[in-house]
């Protein structure tokens, strides 16, 4: 393979590294009245949540927060700020990740790789990675 | 380590340009494939962590499921045996995917309510079936996801190799490659001059 050729095979990856995001949000009361709660990645493809996880998350907040948590909660990757740090911006997501966590909430919530370990094994499906790019180097 | 630059066609100023600039979005694509990289190797070990303990409760329940079940065989006979088989229902399961950090994973659910065995079942059978059924499920989706985001994990380590001991030094070797060249061709153009400047104070005198 060519070097030119390897390179845009490589900055292919650039372009396809946040394809994962969802293309439009669901609020978490629009996704309880769903059967199969969905939603529709940049790529096209679905991602399913899991029940469970839903009715776990409504426990944690208000009914009036239920219609304006929007799901995925977004975590995004933030190594601009130290390796392994990840940055919450939405003010409800921070709110329930803060009460999962069980540590204090302020916007945007910062937390680190061992929690991230904690909330990616509570709510698998409810979170989703953003990969930030550097905007210097 | 790969030393050797690459191929430039003229070794022009605009070349070097665009090589410094490329050199700095390999720079930017490499640090995101690390994270990327880190990120899909902790949801790796978070799996693996979970799935090892799916796969202890899921000895324990057989175990206990095998004990009921022998305890089942010696009280009823053959027949009633072959007629609890007979009315087990299919399995009906909701299938569908999720997305870990761009890799797709299975994701499986088991309705709560009588599926597997029919209601005319043994007690003693009914009471394992549905806790048995949750984590044979679950231990499936965790399997797989270990498989796909194993399988991610090699494909994004191959791509940070790639740039990082391949790519990124070839730009930075033609790089040098090139800067020593103009630097070169610039000390050569100011010997050049002092050369034609003596020659024309020599003639002048």
């Amino acid at each position: 393979m060519k070097d030119y050729e390897i390179e845009k095979y490589l900055m292919h990856e650039l372009k396809v590294v946040n394809k994962h995001l969802p293309q439009r949000r669901k609020s978490l009361k629009e996704l309880l009245n769903e059967e199969v709660p969905h939603i529709v990645c940049l790529d096209g493809t679905f991602h399913v949540f899991k029940k469970s996880e839903l009715e776990y998350i409504n426990s944690l907040i208000t009914d009036e927060d239920a219609k304006n948590l929007y799901l995925p909660i977004i975590i995004e990757s933030r190594p601009d700020l130290g390796e392994g740090t990840f940055v919450i911006n939405d003010a409800l997501g921070a709110k329930v990740i803060a009460r999962v966590l069980g540590i204090d909430y302020r916007v945007p919530l910062i937390i680190y790789k061992p929690q991230i370990a904690v909330i990616r094994s509570k709510l698998p499906t409810t979170t989703q990675y953003a990969f930030i790019p550097y905007l210097s180097t | 380590m790969s030393a050797r630059g690459l191929v430039v066609r003229r070794p022009t100023k605009i070349e070097l340009i665009r090589l410094r600039r490329r050199l700095k979005l390999a720079r930017r694509l490499h640090k995101m494939l690390r994270d990327r990289l880190t990120i899909l190797v902790q949801e790796y070990l978070i799996n693996l962590k979970e799935a090892m303990r799916i796969r202890e409760e899921l000895h324990k329940t057989l175990m206990n499921f095998y004990k009921a079940l022998a305890l089942a065989h010696t009280v009823m006979s053959t027949a009633d045996f072959e007629l609890l088989y007979s009315k087990i229902k299919e399995l009906e399961l909701s299938v569908g995917l999720r997305n870990i950090a761009g890799v797709k994973a299975l994701i499986i659910e088991v309705p709560s309510e009588g599926v597997g065995v029919s209601k005319v079942s043994e007690a003693i059978i009914t009471s394992y079936r549905d806790h048995l059924l949750k984590v044979i499920t679950h231990l499936a989706e965790i399997e797989s996801a270990l498989n796909a985001l194993g399988a991610e994990v090699m494909r994004t380590k191959r791509r940070v190799n790639a740039l990082e001991y391949i790519l990124i030094p070839k730009l930075i070797a033609t790089i040098k490659y090139l800067s020593m060249k103009f630097e070169e061709r610039e000390r050569e153009e100011k010997s050049r001059l002092k050369r034609v400047k003596e020659i024309l104070t020599r003639g002048r005198l």
